[in-house]
């Protein structure tokens, strides 16, 4: 129930805020509102997240309509603590586009953030593969819409149409894998799938059986699966949009990309590797030569990003090489046999979201206002250096330094020296860019040549939000260190929401709660 | 009858060598504009695709059918000839939303190309890009 309140509370936010923004010139008011419904999203996602903790899987059937014949909502543990980690970039976004854009832009950027956010989610919760596609069609034109939001930058246009162009012809490629599948599974339930790529003779309720050659079918589908997600995620060969992206859009934009809709790849390639074409399913010997070729991949891409991330002297580059060789480590993860990788690289997506939000809020925070208002520059100079240490993660008390344990430890249990060696030599190449840029912010004079922009009336949401920021990543960090349990709890409730047999038994079992 | 099953299956190639030719077009021609309609063909490629899916051959059924049943409430043999006569409903549930989807993206795509053009004078994806100010703050 909750999955699908915070879905209609970011759509009904979307069209509030795009309502204000037409009827009234009110500034405060616009801002309030925004303000109330990120929130209101924070706390549904963390009501979400405890209800899953506490009564396991959240689910809701659209209409009332069973599986397989409608559009289910399922959220787990890990798409409902993806959930929290995008409704609290949203709040951070909501509170930094209140900083740092002008009033003209916040009324086009309110709207499609919330509606990039209800798309994310969608995408998060969905048990159907065709509104699968439609939420990656809606994220993709929403962040298209982000990133040109200053129409009078010519960069931002020339990377939008970029993005944009190869960003639509690449989901018309999931489109056609959800056509083939539909046409040889009859269905585009994901669980319905799932059972029937594992059991081809399994007859489920008004879908029947298969309705054709399932093992093309299912083998074309994943592989253009696969590189749709990869391109979502930047991964390395497909990555091309990603800097350019990363160097026009508003940083409030930045903020929601690195936190949810950057992460949607390496979550879709883990739900289709884990649920949709499982271990057993019947192209087990297909599945098993793309997961390597993805382990190579992952590998490539996380050493050449981490090369590029040292090359780098702005902090906009240093953070979309650095979020590319984050999730390319995220992807190894994810797609490793054991567990405890899996659930490292997923905790690893939460603390780069964390770790490059830090370090955006904290820049642009330093840049507004560090000849004005001392306290906050001092802070935001704080919040740098913890984003920085939590990237780096040889530190145990940020939760970079647990996420990248975790997933040296499941690569080591594995056997897998190739992943572990990829995570400390990355580590080490992107620490060279970070530090680097970390001390020049340090060093930097007050003087400056950049514009001073007034942050009259906005004291308060400085210091909050990087108040906020600092609690959380060193509150996580602390709580891990201090009680280690907590990570057994999160690879055990991981290994139950990657289970292929619990998603299907849950969704044919499915009431609203 | 034969001819029915060669013309289906000489549309599926047809439409098979349509994708190929419109992805070419997306990812090597220099027009962004060309890029934008190679991108236009192959969303309605795949759209004729997913009809195709849910076609009914007419050598397997004497007279496809709409799925539109009329007979309310109808009794069992009614909906079993209903269920065999009738072309799948889905997948043209699944394009009339893949084409307002479409439609949104082109428009904005559409918008993006006049802006590209006021601010470069050109649509070529190669024109020399500027120096940009990435530290700036906004």
């Amino acid at each position: 129930m909750f999955s699908a309140a915070i879905v209609m509370n970011y759509l009904l936010a979307s069209a509030v805020t795009a309502f204000i923004g037409i009827a009234t010139r009110s500034r405060k008011l616009l801002d309030l509102v925004a303000i109330a419904m990120a929130t209101t999203g924070l706390i549904l996602s963390i009501s979400l997240m405890f209800n899953t903790i506490n009564y396991g899987v959240s689910t809701y059937m659209f209409g009332g309509f069973r599986p397989p014949l409608g559009v289910v909502y399922y959220a787990d543990f890990i798409s409902s603590s993806l959930s929290l980690l995008s409704s609290f970039a949203t709040v951070v976004s909501i509170i930094l586009a209140c900083i740092s854009m002008d009033q003209s832009i916040r009324r086009y950027f309110y709207p499609i953030a919330f509606l990039l956010i209800a798309g994310v989610h969608s995408f998060l919760f969905t048990g159907d593969i065709f509104h699968l596609y439609v939420a990656t069609e809606l994220v993709t034109i929403t962040s298209c819409a982000l990133t040109a939001i200053y129409s009078d930058k010519r960069n931002a246009i020339r990377a939008t149409l970029i993005y944009g162009i190869a960003g639509t012809a690449i989901t018309s490629f999931l489109l056609l894998s959800v056509i083939l599948v539909y046409g040889s599974y009859g269905t585009v339930n994901i669980a319905d799938i799932a059972l029937k790529s594992i059991d081809p003779k399994a007859v489920t309720p008004f879908s029947g059986g298969v309705f054709g050659e399932i093992v093309s079918a299912s083998i074309t589908a994943l592989a253009m699966i696969t590189w749709v997600f990869l391109f979502k995620s930047g991964i390395m060969p497909t990555h091309f949009w990603l800097p350019r992206v990363y160097r026009s859009a508003p940083i409030a934009s930045l903020v929601l990309f690195t936190s949810s809709s950057d992460i949607l790849g390496v979550y879709g390639i883990l739900r289709i590797y884990r649920i949709l074409f499982s271990e057993n399913s019947v192209i087990t010997s297909f599945r098993n030569t793309m997961l390597f070729s993805l382990t190579a991949i992952s590998t490539i891409s996380a050493f050449l990003s981490a090369l590029l991330t040292a090359r780098q002297d702005r902090v906009r580059g240093i953070v979309a090489y650095s979020t590319i060789t984050q999730l390319s480590l995220a992807l190894a993860g994810v797609i490793s046999r054991d567990s405890e990788a899996v659930a490292g690289g997923l905790l690893h997506i939460s603390v780069n979201a964390l770790g490059d939000t830090s370090i955006l809020t904290g820049y642009t925070i330093y840049m507004k206002n560090r000849d004005i208002d001392n306290f906050s520059s001092r802070l935001a100079k704080v919040l740098i250096m913890i984003g920085f240490l939590n990237l780096f993660g040889l530190i145990p008390i940020v939760p970079g330094f647990w996420s990248k344990a975790l997933m040296t430890k499941g690569f080591l249990d594995d056997g897998n020296i190739v992943g572990v060696a990829t995570v400390l030599i990355s580590t080490g190449l992107c620490a060279i860019g970070y530090f680097r840029f970390a001390i020049n912010i340090l060093l930097r004079e007050q003087t400056s040549k950049f514009k001073v922009v007034s942050t009259e009336g906005r004291y308060f949401l400085n210091t909050t939000i990087l108040l906020l920021l600092i609690a959380i990543v060193l509150g996580l960090g602390i709580g891990l260190t201090l009680n280690p349990q907590i990570l057994n709890i999160i690879v055990e409730l991981v290994s139950r929401s990657i289970d292929v047999d619990t998603y299907i038994a849950n969704t044919f079992n499915m009431v609203n709660r | 009858m034969d001819m029915l099953i060669v013309a289906f299956t000489t549309t599926a190639i047809a439409l098979i060598v349509n994708i190929v030719i419109a992805t070419y077009g997306i990812f090597t021609d220099r027009s962004l504009l060309k890029k934008v309609i190679s991108l236009l063909i192959f969303s309605d490629t795949l759209s004729v695709f997913a009809i195709l899916i849910g076609f009914r051959i007419p050598k397997v059924v004497s007279s496809p059918s709409p799925p539109i049943h009329l007979d309310i409430p109808g009794t069992v043999k009614d909906i079993e000839e209903f269920l065999t006569r009738t072309v799948d409903p889905i997948p043209q549930a699944f394009i009339i939303t893949a084409i307002v989807i479409n439609l949104a993206i082109f428009s904005f795509l559409a918008g993006l190309l006049l802006q590209y053009y006021k601010h470069f004078g050109s649509l070529d994806v190669h024109v020399l890009e500027e120096e940009e100010v990435v530290d700036e703050v906004y």
